[in-house]
């Protein structure tokens, strides 16, 4: 029972000082961030701000140069993989291209995590599986492969995929951005509902209508920094930096 | 002088061919299967860059590639004896086979591997799968889906090769030809007879490989 009485003002994931360099280029320079159970926090901002490459260094798919990285408290031994793998286990992931597994059906894509990582026995992974389809309106998919379903099915399987590891938050890339616009409803639909039930998210958006209506916290960030972040309403609405300014009114 | 090309000759032969026919297919069988498998792991050593084992694959594969077949054979027929180990002819004539063309597979499949996107790496990893488990469960799966029309080319080269085997003495089918010829002389019957056999061969091992290539795709087709 220790680990779900962990502390709730301990933040879930709490990053510090996060550098990442590639060649001359930094693409994050000491960035920090908290992320408590429960929330939801968009990250806006133009591309090549550093969005992508700040949830990335959240769970080592990107190793930092420098900073710091606690889930739950505790500290991530940044250099070894084992550690990251730790950390994996405990916060899923969705990008922007869905990434399922092509040769493997979609009841495959979803049982092998985690009947692989030791986490269910197969019927008990593919019963879970079954349910979490059914959930997003995919019960009829699970014999299906990849290459038979639209964008917008890919992505909803691709988030039960990461929901069925049973994760304590979700780090989600763009995860409607390379959908045509009538799917994104339905990726952004599973998503609300996800954030009513309380999944922590972070979440690396373009979509300004569901932030707004759905994180608690919006990050803008800009050049390799966070500029300014706040509740959803005062960043959207009324944002106090020019640079923050600037980038809303382009895409609004 | 005219030559009399005698069809009923070939027939004649048929019981000889036959046995030949079994070695070759004996051989090839065998060696083909040890090559794709030893292919595989000597791909996933090279690509997982496996610590000194990387090095000794890519220093065979490099040793294998440059020098001749044939050589190869005299040096685990001839060779090996003086070190103490010998081995049957069959036996020698299917490491041969095994050790060249593995070496082949292992660029054939290598290739594969480096055609998986980076994405489904980072999905992988995302999901807390471990480096050899992604290679085994999605990297391999989908590379030699990827590397089979190469890996199908150096099996032809495998059984097509077999034929080097009669200068060990190994009765296969190009060896009976040869000793048919030295007592009957019938050179072109028996060159040509054995030419379509090869054909035939050949052959039907693409179409076996064109129909295990489609059956892989399968999960590619869209609805």
């Amino acid at each position: 029972m220790t680990a779900c009485a962990s502390n709730r003002a301990v933040p879930l994931i709490a990053a510090e000082g996060l550098t990442k360099c590639f060649a001359k280029h930094t693409a994050l320079r000491a960035v920090s961030l908290s992320v408590a159970r429960g929330e939801v926090v968009a990250v806006i901002g133009p591309s090549g701000s550093g969005k992508s490459t700040l949830i990335r260094c959240l769970n080592g798919l990107l190793v930092p140069d420098a900073g710091t990285i606690r889930i739950d408290g505790a500290p991530v031994d940044m250099r070894q993989q084992r550690a990251w793998r730790a950390v994996r286990l405990r916060v899923g992931m969705v990008f922007q291209d869905c990434s399922l597994f092509p040769h493997l059906s979609v009841l495959q894509n979803i049982t092998l995590a985690p009947v692989r990582t030791g986490r269910m026995r197969r019927e008990q992974a593919a019963e879970t599986a079954r349910n979490l389809l059914a959930r997003v309106q995919l019960a009829d998919k699970a014999d299906a492969y990849p290459a038979q379903l639209s964008g917008g099915q890919l992505q909803r399987v691709a988030i039960v995929r990461a929901l069925a590891m049973a994760p304590e938050a979700l780090l989600l890339d763009e995860p409607t951005s390379a959908l045509d616009p009538e799917m994104i409803a339905e990726v952004l639909d599973v998503l609300r509902t996800l954030s009513r039930e309380g999944m922590t998210m972070v979440i690396v958006t373009h979509e300004i209508g569901f932030a707004r209506e759905a994180a608690s916290r919006v990050i803008f960030m800009d050049q390799a920094e966070i500029v300014e972040q706040g509740a959803a309403d005062a960043v959207l609405t009324a944002p106090r930096e020019a640079r923050t300014r600037t980038f809303l009114d382009k895409i609004l | 002088m005219s030559y009399q090309f005698d069809t009923s000759y070939i027939w004649g032969q048929s019981d000889a061919l036959g046995a030949g026919l079994l070695m070759t297919l004996k051989v090839s069988a065998i060696s083909i299967l040890a090559a794709v498998g030893i292919g595989i792991l000597g791909a996933i050593v090279r690509v997982m860059q496996v610590r000194g084992l990387s090095a000794v694959v890519a220093g065979y594969v490099s040793f294998i590639r440059n020098t001749p077949l044939l050589v190869q054979i005299f040096f685990i027929f001839y060779g090996l004896p003086s070190v103490g180990i010998h081995l049957s002819i069959f036996n020698s004539g299917v490491l041969a086979l095994v050790v060249w063309g593995a070496a082949y597979n292992v660029e054939n499949v290598r290739g594969g591997l480096l055609a998986v996107p980076d994405d489904l790496r980072d999905a992988g990893a995302a999901l807390g799968l471990k480096p050899i488990q992604f290679m085994l469960l999605i990297a391999v799966p989908l590379g030699v889906r990827v590397a089979l029309p190469s890996v199908l080319n150096t099996s032809i080269s495998i059984l097509k090769n077999s034929a080097y085997l009669q200068a060990i003495g190994l009765a296969e089918l190009t060896f009976v030809a040869m000793e048919r010829i030295s007592l009957e002389f019938r050179t072109l019957e028996m060159f040509a007879a054995i030419g379509i056999i090869y054909l035939a061969l050949v052959l039907g091992l693409s179409i076996a490989v064109r129909a295990l290539e489609k059956r892989l795709h399968r999960p590619f087709e869209t609805a």
